[in-house]
């Protein structure tokens, strides 16, 4: 028997053919699946690290930061403080991978360590757009394009969804978390000369949405199509309750010209039996017609704000341009009227609502303000409009030489007076004002409780004293402010030199007047000036240096402080240099410095006085 | 002996040889590959209620959805070795800069070859053995659904794993074959261990699931299996020493040969297995065997199938492999969870079972799982369901050109013991699916599709005592088309709907399985799921559709539970 078994061993041994592979069991046998999964087309990284450290010292810092949870910081004069709490991260990856040459997957995803020595325990990851899926499909008459899940930036029109690109009058002194790397060190200031505009980031005049985009492009009859449904920021959220924005355009084409027609509409809710529910509808037609001598823009439509409290019915919204080219009025000029009745409201467009004021909650639960732009009359820039408004502006851009100007004008007024409110804000320390108070958008800081923060700046509230005693106003307020923006280029030692300035001179009053009123008549005056030179050091270094004053200066029809007596005497001092440095292809240190100086003659706890030390390293892959 | 050795040379270089040819797997390309998915899918909901108190304490509409990304990173170290680690970016709608997002590892495991002769899987695999041993039942999914519902079922597989009738486990499988060149052809041994709980250090042992099966193929005509799948505490990993087993063992033979033209088959299955506890007293012994024989006939161009079938599975068979569930009943639906003004428990529909990846299991539950007899009350476990003998039928019948193609079975089976009497409960089961191809018909270079399909139960019992008596039917149809209206633009519908009335016991059970006690079970329910959806297809994986489902759910016995929703859903799918 032993035998007989061991020569079937051996049989087998030497008859068997050891195989890694199972074939024809009667059930399947190993692992599933049996088929290797295919793979990704093409996938990528890229992205950017940013490191950024600021240093600040206020001499004075108790009354500024004597809100709740800011009063830790009044106690010391000297913070330092490692990241940017305006939401960029230290390491941002963008991955993305095609599954076919047309549809594509992408997601961000973020690192950043807050360097305070707690290590691993207080770092952070996270997304920061999140996922989102695009793809193609081209059909024999048009394509389809989707993008669908998370922020997409995006833009309809300017009264449905849209922000303000504004007219590049701005300071380019302090860099942005967005900000590219330039090939040559010196092209952001150049570009900006040459352009009137920086690289902007992706989001530039768009609005971030989240949800479904579907876009129907080359259709017969030079037709194009967009539907959009999901979220904005103001009503995002994700509890189940249904608020939901959705909209859309229809486009025609004909030549250069094009009409088409805009929805765009919000429903939500605020309580979770979603018995009171409130949102938005925004209807327009907008149309571009192209001549030679014009160009003739418009956006005309109707939008109306609801709530179970509040239905005031549907409101008008317009806005005409016209455009001349240099050669009909030997300048370049942009002619714009715009009327925004109070009752349209749309938080997802280019104008700010400044009329209702329930219109500006959203289901965030957080206690900071809950729309990062200002309520009540505000002084914007030219170019910026708000819904009860109505008025024209004037844009124009000549050279003279290696001086290029650009100047704006608007005169506008109120259409009903709502509001016993004016904000305005601070743009020469605007930025180093808003890292004040960190982390949020605390509404109603400051010694006196009326800062508000937003993203990257602050604005400040003002109350008018010469309504009813029940703070309603008795006069609409008119609007003039005047921009200029110019630009001069040159050598110096061989090496370009760019200077900007900027100036802005505004004011509102109760009376209409042709050009801003200097004098005690307006409610409000504000004078910014804000000079920028960049010298090309070496073809790896910039010197940057920046000088602003600001004047701020209120009427006795204003709130006045309660031992001066006196209205806002408001006048503030920036004076900051730095260098831009190229340390290899794709990477860049930024060095600023700046020193602030800011007093209310009037309001005596209004007052700031410090330096701060701003260190940025950014390098692209 | 020289001839022998160089008989032994000459097998030794061809086997070499022969591997190399064998390895499948990270042999050639780049060394980091990258596979997964992406889905991103937006729904409203509104549910209205048939309540005469008016509702002021639960909300009517809900909104969700996610977008997310599966990312696996398929690294190939060597020609040997893959490695798949796979992550998953999720991200809440309406979640914006960060805020409801989650990241969670999907999978890892590791696959590969050793010494040219074994393959082995570490890590979260995918199993499958016998329908008596180790299988993933879909016995909730009595008929085949339509397209615009199959469209949701793929993403509830693709979260659940479902592949195959396999089983995700976590553990390590490893396999290997013999061929042989006389009297015998192949030896294929597969054996698998995987986890199923850690020890607490107390009264939970570290409990494993363990199988092996050796398949011999005798020759083309004869194959036998052994079959072994083993539930069992490891003794020592906790204070507690009653530690559980439940051991299955199977034979499985399959015979081929012609009978004239025809081909047939003798196929079947039969063991036993033993559920015990070795220190409880309280616990029983379960020991029972089984026997699962069928006879196959069909044509060589395969064109129709018929197949006889004997089922005998004793009262007292456990087999937790076998016997798992997909569907939890006893879950909660992920929106709408309580309704009317009474916040009461709503009820699961058809649509939920459709769409709801969280009540479904994704590994082996040891107990055994309630079951919904509106929905299977004939083999609610599979054919692996204890205490059920009878015969079956099954059949396939495709034309020539497959543009119509059918699929029926019917079975009459009925209890080995009774339950709580004397007297045996019959069961009766038929199912149609038919599917028609009009695209291919028609000879359009476009889909058109239909489809419908249905399916009868019925629970019998008569005795002596009222007690006894049981009369439970139930009706499941479905019906559907899909027509490409536009290249690569479908237009989806669908129907189902569940019908039932009638009583039942059904029996109450204890921890370890028996019978305590009986719940009587009346029901006279209605159930229907419509749907409508465009889709777009952006290539082969990846569509776009836009759908809208109403769910209706009407209790003809308790009213007041009646519920409709309306569901709109938008989902963008991809798979990579």
């Amino acid at each position: 028997m032993k035998r007989y078994l061991l020569a079937i061993a051996f049989w087998g041994i030497v008859t068997a053919n050891a195989v890694a592979q199972i074939t024809n069991t009667i059930y399947p046998l190993g692992v599933y699946p049996k088929q290797a999964p295919e793979k990704l087309e093409r996938f990528t990284i890229s992205g950017y690290y940013r490191f950024i450290t600021n240093v600040r010292y206020l001499q004075n810092s108790k009354d500024m930061l004597s809100r709740n949870s800011y009063t830790e910081q009044a106690k010391t004069p000297t913070h330092i403080f490692v990241g940017d709490d305006a939401q960029i991260p230290q390491l941002m990856l963008n991955m993305g991978g095609s599954i076919t040459p047309s549809t594509r997957f992408s997601t961000d995803f973020y690192l950043w360590t807050p360097m305070t020595g707690a290590g691993q325990a207080e770092n952070v990851k996270g997304l920061n757009l999140g996922v989102s899926l695009t793809g193609t499909h081209d059909f024999q008459k048009g394509s389809l394009n989707v993008i669908a899940g998370g922020i997409n930036w995006y833009a309809l029109t300017p009264f449905t969804f849209h922000t303000n690109p504004g007219f590049n009058r701005y300071s380019i002194f302090e860099r942005n978390p967005w900000d590219p790397q330039t090939q040559n060190i010196a092209d952001r200031y150049n570009n900006f000369y040459t352009n009137g505009a920086l690289n902007q980031d992706t989001r530039w005049g768009r609005q971030a949405f989240q949800g479904i985009i579907v876009e129907a492009n080359d259709m017969p009859k030079n037709l194009s199509g967009v539907i959009m449904f999901g979220k904005t920021q103001l009503n995002g959220g994700m509890a189940p309750l249904p608020n939901q924005s959705y909209g859309g355009k229809l486009k025609k084409t004909v030549g250069n010209h094009y009409i088409s027609l805009n929805t765009f509409n919000n429903q939500s809710y605020s309580d979770s039996l979603l018995t009171h529910g409130v949102g938005f509808n925004m209807h327009t037609a907008e149309f571009e017609i192209k001549k030679r001598v014009l160009t003739i823009y418009g956006e005309v439509g109707a939008g109306r704000y609801f709530s179970p409290t509040l239905a005031k019915g549907w409101g008008e919204a317009i806005d005409l341009k016209l455009s001349f080219p240099k050669t009909t009025t030997g300048i370049p000029l942009l002619v714009r009227y715009y009327r925004i009745s109070p009752r349209v409201l749309n938080n997802s467009s280019v104008f700010w609502n400044s009329s209702i004021r329930e219109g500006n909650v959203s289901s965030s639960s957080s206690s900071d303000q809950l729309v990062l732009v200002p309520f009540s009359s505000a002084m914007v820039p030219v170019g910026q409009i708000t819904n009860n408004r109505t008025g024209i502006e004037l844009n124009t851009e000549f050279e003279i030489g290696k001086l290029k100007t650009s100047i704006g004008y608007t005169n506008a007024n109120e259409i009903e007076n709502i509001s016993s409110q004016l904000t305005y804000s601070h743009p020469v320390n605007n930025l180093a004002l808003s890292r004040f108070w960190r982390w949020g958008f605390p509404a109603n800081v400051g010694p006196y409780q009326n800062l508000t923060k937003v993203y990257r700046g602050v604005f400040e509230t003002v109350n008018l004293t010469d309504g009813t005693p029940a703070g309603i106003p008795l006069y609409k307020k008119y609007f003039n402010n005047i921009e200029v923006n110019a630009k001069y280029k040159t050598r110096l030692a061989y090496r370009d030199l760019y200077i900007n300035y900027l100036g802005s001179y505004a004011s509102v009053q109760r009376k209409r007047s042709a050009i801003t009123v200097f004098t005690e008549d307006a409610y409000l005056r504000t004078y910014y000036h804000q000079l920028e030179a960049y010298y090309h050091l070496s073809p790896k270094v910039v010197f940057a240096n920046y000088v602003g004053w600001e004047r701020i200066i209120a009427n006795y029809n204003t709130t006045v402080d309660a031992i001066s007596r006196r209205p806002r005497n408001q006048e503030g001092w920036g004076f900051a240099t730095g260098f831009d440095i190229e340390m290899s292809k794709g990477a860049g240190l930024y060095i600023r410095q700046r020193w602030m100086n800011y007093q209310d003659r009037s309001f005596s706890l209004d007052q700031y006085k410090g330096w701060e030390t701003t260190v940025e390293i950014k390098i692209f892959f | 002996m020289q001839q022998s050795m160089n008989r032994l040379y000459t097998l030794s270089t061809a086997l070499v040889a022969t591997l190399f040819a064998n390895i499948t797997q990270g042999q050639t390309g780049p060394k980091v590959r990258f596979t997964g998915g992406a889905r991103s899918i937006i729904s409203n909901a509104d549910i209205q209620v048939n309540d005469t108190i008016p509702d002021k304490t639960t909300a009517k509409k809900a909104v969700g959805g996610y977008a997310l990304v599966d990312l696996g990173f398929n690294i190939s170290p060597n020609k040997n070795t893959e490695i798949l680690g796979m992550i998953r970016i999720n991200n809440k709608y309406g979640g914006f800069y960060g805020a409801g997002v989650a990241f969670d590892v999907r999978q890892l495991w590791v696959k590969g070859i050793i010494a040219d002769v074994v393959r082995y899987q570490l890590g979260d695999i995918n199993l499958k053995q016998t329908p008596f041993t180790l299988y993933n039942h879909n016995e909730d999914q009595m008929i085949s659904q339509p397209g615009v519902f199959q469209l949701q079922r793929d993403i509830v597989n693709y979260e659940t794993f479902y592949k195959s009738n396999t089983w995700r486990q976590q553990g390590l499988s490893l396999d290997w074959g013999l061929q042989f060149n006389k009297f015998v052809k192949e030896l294929n041994v597969n054996a698998y261990l995987t986890r199923m709980n850690a020890t607490n250090f107390g009264n939970i042992q570290d409990r494993l699931f363990g199988g092996s099966t050796i398949d011999l193929m005798q020759s083309n005509h004869l194959s036998i299996a052994y079959n072994l799948a083993a539930l069992f505490d490891v003794k020592g990993t906790a204070l507690d020493t009653n530690v559980f087993s439940n051991i299955v063992n199977t034979m499985t033979f399959r015979y081929n040969n012609k009978i004239g033209k025809l081909n047939a088959q003798l196929q079947g299955e039969f063991g036993n297995s033993r559920y015990h506890y070795s220190i409880d007293t309280t616990a029983p012994t379960l020991t029972d065997f089984f026997m699962n024989p069928t006879f196959t006939l069909s044509p060589e161009n395969k064109q129709w199938e018929a197949e006889l079938g004997y089922l005998n599975v004793g009262p007292d068979f456990r087999s937790p492999g076998a016997q798992s569930k997909r569907v939890d009943y006893n879950a909660q639906p992920n929106f709408f969870n309580r309704y009317k003004q009474t916040q009461a428990d709503r009820p699961l529909n058809y649509g939920d079972i459709m769409n709801n990846s969280q009540l479904y299991s994704t590994g082996i539950n040891p107990k055994l799982m309630a079951y919904n007899p509106l929905i299977n009350n004939v083999l609610p476990y599979g054919q692996a369901t204890f205490n059920r003998q009878g015969l079956y039928l099954k059949g396939k019948y495709n034309t020539q050109n497959e543009v119509i193609q059918s699929e029926f079975s019917h079975h009459q089976l009925k209890e080995i013991r009774g339950q709580g009497t004397s007297a045996l409960k019959s069961f009766m089961m038929s199912r149609l699916q038919l599917g028609a191809n009009l695209g291919k018909y028609l000879h359009w270079d476009r889909i058109a599709k239909i489809s419908a399909s249905a399916c009868y139960q019925s629970t019998q019992r008569t005795g002596q005592y009222a007690f006894e008596s049981v009369d439970l039917t139930s009706f499941q149809t479905g019906m559907g088309a899909e027509f490409e209206i536009l290249p690569s633009m479908d237009l989806m519908i669908g129907y189902t709907a569940l019908q039932g009335n009638g009583n039942d016991l059904v029996s109450d059970r204890n921890g370890f399985t028996e019978v305590i006690d009986f719940s009587k079970y009346y029901v006279d329910l209605n159930q229907t799921v419509s749907a409508a959806g465009i889709r777009f297809r952006f290539g082969e994986k990846a569509y776009l559709t836009a759908l809208y489902q109403q769910s209706n759910y009407q209790d003809k016995i308790h009213a007041y539970n009646n519920y409709k929703i309306n569901h709109w859903m938008v989902i963008y799918n991809m798979t990579f």
